[in-house]
């Protein structure tokens, strides 16, 4: 199926004009989660981004100390 | 004496507790400004001028009685038009929420009250705090005070015009894309995204859950410092605040620049810089070196990811919440809110959530690589001047996505990151525009950034000139 079909799937107009920037848009958000996405996520906590971020503020302190 | 209006937010609040000035006539002053700029600036989409004057009198009223005051007692205050206050309608920018009206309070609003301030309307704000650039198809366009034909930034419009133009004395905004620091940027002024979770956001328009920061635009840094320490901090309705201590902003802050290491990142960010601004980014960074700033020049990573990851979650997360809408309502937002965001119903959930999974992995490495020896990164807000507004009205046509991501093409990627990023007031190009650049700090550094701002500050005054007047 076309991206664009799981958007007219919700009910949601697309026109010509939305489809050729969708498709792009959206080739393009891919491109970088695949290269973000490098091996396997199996092995992470889920969801622990805020976690990190304090984790880097302890971190951080510590170091000064 | 300079104009009540000219006065920073904390000469004013220092000016009322000492009853050098009344609280009243400091509405009126500012009352003042705001009517007789409103038709040129179109900063506010709502005044209220009567509920003004009463909270002025009840502050006045306060002081007089001699009971403890807070520190923004009787300072008028006003916000991007996303806060909810029971029983006041908030529009969000939009069509569709034109006639709403809350019943809860939002925790930034319960907290700036406690420290005493007033409020005299609520400010323009792009449609659904979507959009870089300022323009409202509902509300007009908000215009830039040091030229109204030229963009404000966005999506807090209102508040950087307000600020800039003297007709608040700071003001809240959001930014989940750089809607913050662009405005600040763009009009010569301050505006601090917050790390994420660091201000709470309980009673305030979503765009992104996961992305969605809020914070102040301000004159002055101490200004920025006193509102930030204000509305930060842990909060029982926000189960996504953070629980780390708020640090006392105002504090240290003439501790001036010796020994601060910054890092400019000369990839991605300088690409196709003008030659005009980037000169002028030049003479910031020889002023912070002057200052004493370690100043050292590398590539950072993940400039590529971090538009495509932060993409699908803001696309995916805003038709999430607008879903109802895009569906029944689709012709009452401006054709460009959808035309940008509806891409989020064409990921999958395994990819939607890999671009959340993967994000801790991502700001760890970033933190590490490039905060392991630097406590700054230095970037643009803009590489351009700031364009006219007609140069940006792009709406749904074709040349959006590359007139709009080459606006927030410099903010974009730090809101997938969550670190802070205070936009700094860096000059004025030939035709009278401002120049703003960006510190970027570790999680939950924002004094370390505030302390570097506040000594550029002292040695180039920029906060001191004034935009043309529109009385």
């Amino acid at each position: 199926m076309k991206r664009v079909e799981l958007i007219r799937e919700a009910g949601v107009t697309v026109s010509a004009s939305d489809e050729k920037k969708v498709t792009a848009t959206v080739a393009a958000a891919l491109g970088s989660l695949n290269q973000a996405v490098s091996g396997s996520l199996f092995d992470t906590e889920p969801q622990t981004f805020d976690i990190e971020l304090r984790r880097l503020r302890r971190s951080a302190d510590e170091a000064h100390r | 004496m300079k104009p009540i209006a000219d006065w920073s937010l904390v000469e004013t609040a220092d000016a009322i507790a000492s009853r050098r000035v009344s609280a009243v006539e400091v509405c009126e002053a500012i009352l003042k400004s705001i009517k007789s700029s409103q038709p040129k600036l179109n900063a506010y989409i709502r005044i209220d001028e009567d509920s003004a004057r009463a909270s002025a009198k009840a502050a006045d009223s306060v002081l007089a009685s001699g009971q403890k005051i807070g520190p923004l007692h009787g300072v008028p205050l006003d916000h991007k038009d996303m806060f909810y206050r029971p029983g006041v309608p908030v529009t969000c920018g939009s069509a569709i929420r034109r006639n709403f009206v809350p019943n809860y309070l939002a925790t930034v609003l319960a907290r700036l009250d406690g420290a005493g301030a007033t409020s005299i309307g609520a400010l323009n704000m792009s449609e659904f705090a979507n959009g870089p650039t300022g323009v409202n198809v509902h509300f007009g366009a908000t215009r830039n005070p040091w030229n109204p034909e030229h963009m404000t930034g966005g999506s807090s419009s209102g508040s950087g015009t307000a600020v800039a133009g003297r007709l608040t004395y700071a003001s809240l905004g959001s930014d989940t894309g750089g809607s913050i620091r662009l405005p600040a940027g763009i009009c010569g002024i301050y505006g601090m995204k917050p790390t994420q979770g660091r201000v709470p956001r309980y009673g305030a328009m979503g765009l992104s859950f996961s992305l969605d920061c809020i914070g102040p635009l301000a004159r002055t840094v101490r200004d920025c410092a006193r509102v930030l320490k204000v509305v930060a901090g842990a909060d029982p309705n926000d189960a996504t605040s953070a629980e780390i201590p708020v640090d006392d902003y105002e504090a240290d802050l003439s501790a001036g620049a010796a020994g601060v290491r910054v890092v400019v990142a000369t990839n991605h960010y300088w690409d196709g810089m003008s030659v005009e601004v980037g000169d002028l980014l030049e003479d910031a960074l020889a002023c912070l070196a002057k200052l004493g700033a370690n100043i050292t020049r590398r590539d950072v990573p993940y400039h590529n990811e971090l538009r495509g990851l932060g993409s699908i979650i803001i696309a995916s997360e805003f038709c999430t919440l607008h879903d109802e809408w895009l569906r029944t309502q689709h012709d009452e937002y401006a054709p460009l809110i959808p035309a940008r965001m509806k891409h989020g119903y064409a990921y999958t959930a395994v990819e939607y959530l890999k671009a959340v999974q993967v994000r801790p992995r991502i700001v760890k490495a970033f933190v590490d690589d490039v905060f392991g020896s630097a406590d700054a990164l230095f970037l643009p807000v803009l590489r351009f001047p700031v364009p006219t507004i007609a140069d940006v009205d792009v709406r749904d046509g074709e040349s959006m996505n590359e007139v709009l991501n080459s606006i927030n093409h410099c903010t974009w990627p730090m809101n997938y990151l969550g670190l802070p990023g205070l936009s700094v007031p860096g000059g004025f190009t030939r035709n009278g525009l401002p120049v703003g650049f960006q510190l970027i700090g570790r999680p939950f550094a924002e004094a370390t950034l505030l302390k570097l701002a506040a000594a550029y500050e002292r040695e180039t005054c920029w906060p001191d000139r004034k935009p043309p007047s529109f009385q």
